[in-house]
Order: C-alpha cells, then structure tokens, then sequence
C-alpha cells in the first residue's frame, strides 16, 4: 500500500508531553491550519509503497517555494483514507518537476468538516513526520537540477542562487 | 576596567541568596545552561536577582557579568543590566567597550536605566511603532516553510533599513512574549535568512535566548533560524538547550541542526573548542 504526503509545520502536532495544556491523546487545534482545504478538497502527493519516489518529491515540493527552507512533513498509509471512506482522486499538482507533478499528485475531495477531523486525528495517532534540513532540501534540489528532473531556470532567484553553488 | 584577581568563589548552589555576598568585581563561577562559565560580578542586589532565579530563568540573572574570554566562540555574557542609578556612566562604556559581545538588550537597558545617553545612540522611535503594527497584523496571516508573507517581508525591510536597532525592539517583543507565538516563530525563521553580517550576532543572540523559551513552537522556531543562520557559534547555546529539551521529536531536530555545525568543513568542537 502506498503512502500520501503532506507539507505540515512539526511543532504544531506535538503531543501531551510537549504542550502541557493539551489533554493527552489530544492535538493542538492549530493543526487544522496544516490541513487547509481550498474547494473542500486537500491537497497530498502520492509516496511509493518501497518509498522510491519519496526523495523526487521532497525536492519538487521545496523546489517551489520562494526561500530556501526545511520541509516538514506527515507520510501516512494509504489505509488510513480507505478507513475513513475518503474518496482520493490524481489530478494535476503544482511543482517544481513536471512528472511529479503529474504522476503524483493527489486531492482528498468531497470533504466535509468531521470527515477532515477524523483524518486529522488519522495523521495525529499515525502518521510518521519527520523534518529535512534546510541543507539537505538544498542537497535534495540539486541532485534533482542534475538529474534533469528540475529545470534550474524555474526556481525561485533564492533558491537557485543557493543551487548553482551545489551543482 | 581592572578586576581582581580570582577569588575562586564557586557557585555551588546557585541560589539568589548566594548573590548578595559577592562583592562588586569579584571573580565567580557558575553552572549555565552553556555549561560553567567563570565571570565577573559587576553588580549585585536581592531583589532582581532573587525573582529570577525564582523563575528558574539563568539566562537573565540581572547585574552579574560571565565572561570567560577562553573558553569558547559564544559570548559568555549571560546578561548586564545596570538598573542602578548610581552605577557609573564611564563603567557602563568601559564594560561595552571592553567586551564587545554584550548584547544589545543589555546595551538598551543600560541605556534606558543608567541614563547612560553616550553609550549608545538613540533609537529611531518609529522602530518600536512599526514593529508593533506588524506583529500585530501578522496574527491574520497563514504562514508556510519557505513562502514569503507581507510580514517576512516587512520584517526583513525593517532590519535592513534599521539594523540591531530592529533587532534589539524584535528582541524585546520575543523575549518578553508579548508576540503570539507563531507570529514570534514565523520571525525567528526568517531573521536566520538575512544576509547582513552587522546583525548577525544580535540575530544569533536572540535565536539562542529563544531556544530556552516556554514556548515550544518558539524553541522549534528558534532551530530553524539557527539552522539558515548556520553559524557555528551557536553550538555551545545549542548543546545546552539539547540538555534540557524535553519534547524527543524537538530535541532530535535540535541535534540534527547541532551535527549541521559539527560538519562545517574541518571545524569540531569537542570540549567547546575549535580544533
């Protein structure tokens, strides 16, 4: 079974033991934010089940933003949107690499309020996230320029500054 | 400015009571989040000195000055406040002069309670005005790793047009949190992405003090600026608050920023040293 990635900010699904206020078992309200839904529909990028692709889409997703930057992240099983009875559909994604984009690209649609609760309460409990440096985004990016999977000229001046040193 | 020669009066308990009896001048040590560093007492009353050792906060004893010029790249200075009036105008200047690492909060409150108007310029008021408006504004936004806002951009135009002065009213929102906490984060970012070395070790100074601050969103903030930042000084600063880091998942990303400057080409700080 494959695996659906999100972009979320760590610091905001960390548990009990790290905000004293939060009731254990419970996740900080702010969360939500990491799950902003445009149409009702959420935005995830697709992962292999053997993690293959996970490096080319990291750096596709950095690779469009406008600063060099870690990049947080929630990877979660594809069973925990087939428990929830979510409907998942490919359509096309907006980054940097155009097969990523293409082949990887997924949107949770329909989505009503409860429904986006329970997943989030899927990734709380589930998910694994995990953060890339800011250094090894960069490493990730240039590995991809080289490969031809990026076009170095669609990078934001910033980022590309910092990859015409690496590469 | 002339000290004695060491007392070796250690600081076993690090109690507020211990303070009063060190006399202006005398040399001391004490255990810091940093690790021990050996200083000097410039000043010392009960009153602040007690409240915050209450508060378990060693980064702010007030009117004790650590310095131990040899023991490694951060500055030791802990914090200089000079709240009493009658402490000297010309010991404040000697002091900024002599260790040219105090921090710039530490320069602002000589400034403000010593009257000590030669120290160090005014500030241009509008500094304090602008950056309260837009913290303020900023709550409304939605921020994402690596996106500029209106508010990074902003803040990143006043630093450079103001420089430490920024700086320094930034670090007194941050550090007397008096900022939303993922306002204050979303600063902490991106101030480790200037590019102005004349800010750079009172950016440093404020993202290590964040570290420590009750806010976890703040501390995690506080890595990530340390980590675009990617100065090796911060390594003593990062190893303490690795100590006493309680959340693993934070404290990890602390370690990986940590191995970060570990890996800066040929640099390794074993026993806080560069070799």
């Amino acid at each position: 079974m494959a695996f659906l990635l999100r972009t979320i900010r760590k610091s905001k699904w960390y548990k009990h033991e790290g905000v004293p206020w939060l009731p254990a078992g419970e996740f900080q309200a702010d969360a939500l934010f990491d799950l902003k839904t445009e149409s009702n529909r959420l935005s995830l990028w697709q992962v292999k089940d053997d993690r293959s692709n996970l490096n080319r889409v990291l750096a596709a997703v950095a690779a469009n933003k406008d600063h060099p930057s870690n990049l947080d992240y929630a990877l979660f099983n594809e069973d925990t949107i087939l428990s929830l009875n979510l409907t998942l559909v490919q359509t096309d994604g907006e980054s940097a690499d155009n097969e990523v984009s293409v082949m990887w690209h997924r949107e949770l649609i329909e989505l009503s309020a409860s429904r986006l609760l329970q997943l989030a309460k899927g990734i709380f409990t589930d998910a694994e996230r995990e953060r890339v440096s800011e250094a090894n985004v960069l490493q990730l990016i240039a590995r991809a320029v080289k490969a031809r999977e990026i076009d170095l000229t669609r990078l934001k001046e910033n980022i590309r500054a910092k990859i015409e040193k690496l590469i | 400015m002339t000290f004695p020669s060491e007392s070796s009066v250690g600081d076993e308990s690090r109690s507020a009571s211990f303070y009063p009896t060190l006399m202006s001048g005398q040399r001391f040590w004490s255990e810091l989040p940093f690790g021990r560093r050996h200083g000097y007492a410039v000043h010392v009353t009960q009153g602040p000195a007690e409240e915050h050792a209450e508060k378990g906060n060693m980064l702010f004893y007030d009117f004790l000055v650590l310095l131990d010029p040899s023991s490694g790249p951060l500055p030791s200075v802990v914090t200089v406040s000079f709240k009493d009036p009658t402490f000297s105008q010309s010991t404040v200047s000697q002091l900024i002069s002599t260790f040219s690492w105090i921090s710039p909060q530490t320069s602002k409150s000589s400034h403000e309670e010593a009257a000590s108007a030669t120290v160090e310029r005014e500030r241009p008021k509008e500094i304090h005005e602008n950056l309260h408006t837009l913290l303020s504004e900023a709550r409304d936004e939605l921020f994402e790793d690596g996106m500029e806002t209106n508010f990074s951009k902003a803040l990143i135009s006043l630093i450079q047009c103001y420089g430490n002065d920024a700086v320094e009213v930034l670090t007194e929102f941050v550090v007397s949190e008096q900022v939303n906490p993922e306002v204050a984060s979303e600063a902490l970012r991106w101030i480790g992405r200037v590019e102005d070395l004349s800010t750079q070790q009172s950016r440093l100074w404020l993202l290590g003090r964040s570290l420590f601050s009750a806010s976890s969103r703040v501390r995690d903030a506080a890595v990530l600026g340390l980590a675009s930042l990617n100065d090796p000084e911060a390594v003593l600063v990062l190893e303490a608050a690795i100590r006493r880091e309680h959340i693993d998942e934070l404290r990890q990303d602390m370690e990986q920023v940590l191995n970060q400057f570990r890996d800066i080409s040929g640099v390794s700080f074993e026993n806080n040293k560069k070799v």
